[in-house]
């Protein structure tokens, strides 16, 4: 099978996220248990700094010449008007530099970017193409609940196009069964179109030395930092509504006197100003101050990797994940968890007497309050994390992925596509198609400029198709 | 000691005290940071503020506001500059609750309706079927500029054709 996977996800705002480090640790752990099929990397040249990153960061695994680079005009954000051309022409571009490549699959690591940046993906309507398409699924929150993460009506336009494109995926992979579940339900899919294939933490956590994490100077030193004096609960995530950050502190005000004077809670995310104050006013509000909340802003992964081995209790109140993947970074740090019963959560916890319902205070006081006060079932929390957190693996994920990669490209077309017969008449159909863009107020010069050059850097990159019978001898050619 | 924490100190003393760290305050500030965090060094520049008398700043949140405010181009420092006065002065301070907050805003303000002018005339062009440049240019005679002389022969050939293919969409007849 010839597998080009997009890295995008690696590249625009997604990289330090929860995407971006799926992106990556899955296109490892397919390159791993790669087993004869052969697989290249699909680059944007409008992130340019990131373009030589991402090489650098395969560098020791795989060499340059298995990534190809989309040479395209920006700025292309789908939600900023007059880069509408723009957007338009680099997705014509994108779709016919995979046309020219010719791979059995394209699996797209993420699939719902390009509003505000320069992400470009798309998937173009089954008889349009001659590949099969996969996309990995994080969730569908934005479609289950529009008014709260939808914006404007640009950005829904926008979404709901993304949600097409995702319709026209031969084969969707959802990172958890619960997002598997909205995937079947929502948009509707079913099992020969959708497959859960799980995920997993980074895999250096699994080589951490928990011991050091502990009682090491530098971990006394990133308490200090931190400003955290006391044992800790601790939650990270991004700052949105869903994550319940005011939820998770009313609960902390919450607690029985002596338990809370025992105990901070520390916040891991990443301020901004107006988030901040938010955070504050809800403290204020409880009458807590700086000493009993932490907020941390962004903090590197040495440090994360730090207070979760240190923290006294890991607490993920969420109302709505995709995965919840920090839980299970907790857990490889041998942090006990509990968190919400909701979505993705109750999978990665893998305890039904650690869950607790967000919505409901009192249930989300007790079960933190037993967490913190009773040895017993912290110990056994601990215990658990150590056995649970191993049942996700990348190699599983990966496998679980190349098998449903490997039945998509072995299915037939349902009928044959027809190809232009020469290189004149592709580039001929590809300028037609940019002329018959429409919108305003069109190109300039400059556009035409940089988008003639574009294309002839997308034409030089080839991906010979060596006529093999066996995928062993397609990788041999390659390598 | 991280890099950041260096950058911190820079950043704090230049918001706290208005001035720039020397090599000695800001070995003596990382020695405090190291010892007891963010807190303790906002603790010490603000005893060394001639206004020290004054309730204590919120820190983190008032480094950003002005990390943002003298990031702004040309105007950045004189709203810096602004805001502090503003701040010191408990009869502005009063009225106006929290001056460097609403400065802070105002360069956002300015270049978020910047853009939004910006995306109206291309949308209202759009809507109201205004016709392009390139058909008002091509009803003037004014033709594409010729390939530019760093393109290659193909890359040339490309752009010839795109704006014929162009023209053709602007001017079917």
């Amino acid at each position: 099978m010839r597998l080009l996977i997009d890295l995008q996800g690696l590249q625009n705002n997604s990289r330090d996220r929860g995407i971006g480090r799926y992106v990556e640790a899955l296109a490892r752990g397919l390159l791993r248990n790669a087993d004869g099929h052969n697989i290249r990397f699909l680059l944007n040249n409008l992130f340019p700094d990131q373009v030589e990153r991402v090489i650098a960061a395969f560098a020791p695994i795989v060499g340059r010449d298995r990534f190809h680079v989309l040479h395209a005009v920006g700025p292309t954000a789908a939600l900023h008007d007059p880069d509408r051309w723009r957007h338009a022409a680099a997705h014509i571009a994108y779709a016919q530099l995979v046309a020219d490549l010719d791979p059995d699959v394209l699996l797209i690591g993420s699939l719902f970017e390009g509003g505000a940046d320069n992400s470009v993906a798309c998937v173009a309507p089954a008889d349009q193409r001659r590949y099969r398409v996969a996309t990995i699924l994080y969730d569908l929150i934005p479609l289950l609940n529009p008014d709260q993460h939808i914006g404007s009506a640009g950005a829904r336009r926008w979404y709901f196009d993304k949600i097409g494109q995702a319709r026209h995926a031969d084969l969707l992979m959802a990172i958890s069964a619960s997002a598997l579940d909205e995937c079947i339900t929502h948009l509707p899919s079913d099992a020969d179109h959708a497959i859960e294939i799980s995920g997993a933490a980074a895999d250096h956590f699994a080589n951490l030395d928990l011991h050091a994490l502990r009682t090491s100077p530098d971990a006394r030193a990133v308490l200090a930092y931190h400003g955290i004096e006391r044992p800790f609960l601790m939650h990270v995530s991004a700052l949105d509504p869903r994550k319940n950050f005011e939820g998770l502190i009313e609960a902390y005000a919450r607690l029985p006197l002596p338990v809370r004077q025992a105990h901070q809670l520390v916040l891991v995310c990443r301020l901004h100003p107006h988030g901040h104050a938010r955070l504050r006013h809800v403290m204020a509000q409880h009458g807590l101050d700086d000493r009993d909340v932490v907020l941390t802003g962004h903090v590197p992964d040495d440090e994360l990797q730090i207070l979760y081995a240190n923290c006294a209790l890991f607490v993920f109140p969420s109302f709505h994940e995709g995965f919840g993947l920090p839980v299970l970074e907790a857990m490889w740090c041998g942090a006990p968890a509990v968190g919400s019963c909701l979505s993705s959560v109750p999978e990665v916890i893998g305890r039904a007497d650690a869950l607790f319902d967000p919505r409901d205070m009192a249930q989300m006081v007790d079960v933190i309050a037993r967490a913190l006060s009773d040895q017993a079932f912290r110990s056994s929390l601990i215990d658990h994390a150590h056995s649970h957190a191993r049942a996700f693996s990348w190699d599983l994920v990966a496998q679980r992925a190349l098998a449903g990669l490997a039945r998509l490209a072995s299915l037939p077309h349902q009928r044959p596509i027809s190809v232009p017969p020469d290189a004149d008449a592709i580039t001929k159909a590809l300028i037609a198609s940019i002329a018959a863009i429409d919108a305003w107020p069109g190109p300039s010069d400059n556009d035409l400029t940089a988008l003639a050059e574009a294309i002839e850097q997308n034409e030089r990159q080839t991906w010979p198709r060596v006529a093999s019978p066996s995928f062993g001898m397609d990788m041999a050619s390659s390598l | 000691m991280k890099p950041a924490d260096g950058d911190f100190v820079d950043v704090a003393v230049w918001t706290m005290l208005n001035r720039r760290a020397d090599a000695a305050q800001h070995a003596e500030m990382r020695a405090v940071l190291a010892a007891g965090g963010k807190p303790a060094v906002l603790a010490a520049l603000q005893a060394q503020r001639a206004d020290r008398d004054l309730p204590p700043i919120d820190g983190l949140a008032r480094l950003l506001l002005v990390q943002g405010r003298t990031a702004v181009p040309v105007i950045g420092p004189y709203l810096a500059r602004l805001a502090e006065q503003i701040e010191a002065n408990p009869a502005l301070k009063a009225v106006l609750k929290a001056p460097g907050r609403l400065i802070g805003r105002v360069p956002r303000w300015l270049g978020w309706l910047g853009r939004r002018a910006r995306r109206m005339g291309t949308r209202l062009g759009a809507r109201i079927r205004l016709p392009t440049p390139r058909r008002v240019r091509n009803a003037l005679g004014v033709a594409h500029a010729p390939p530019d002389a760093r393109l290659s022969p193909r890359a040339a050939a490309l752009y010839a054709a795109l704006c014929t293919a162009i023209d053709c969409r602007e001017n079917p007849a």
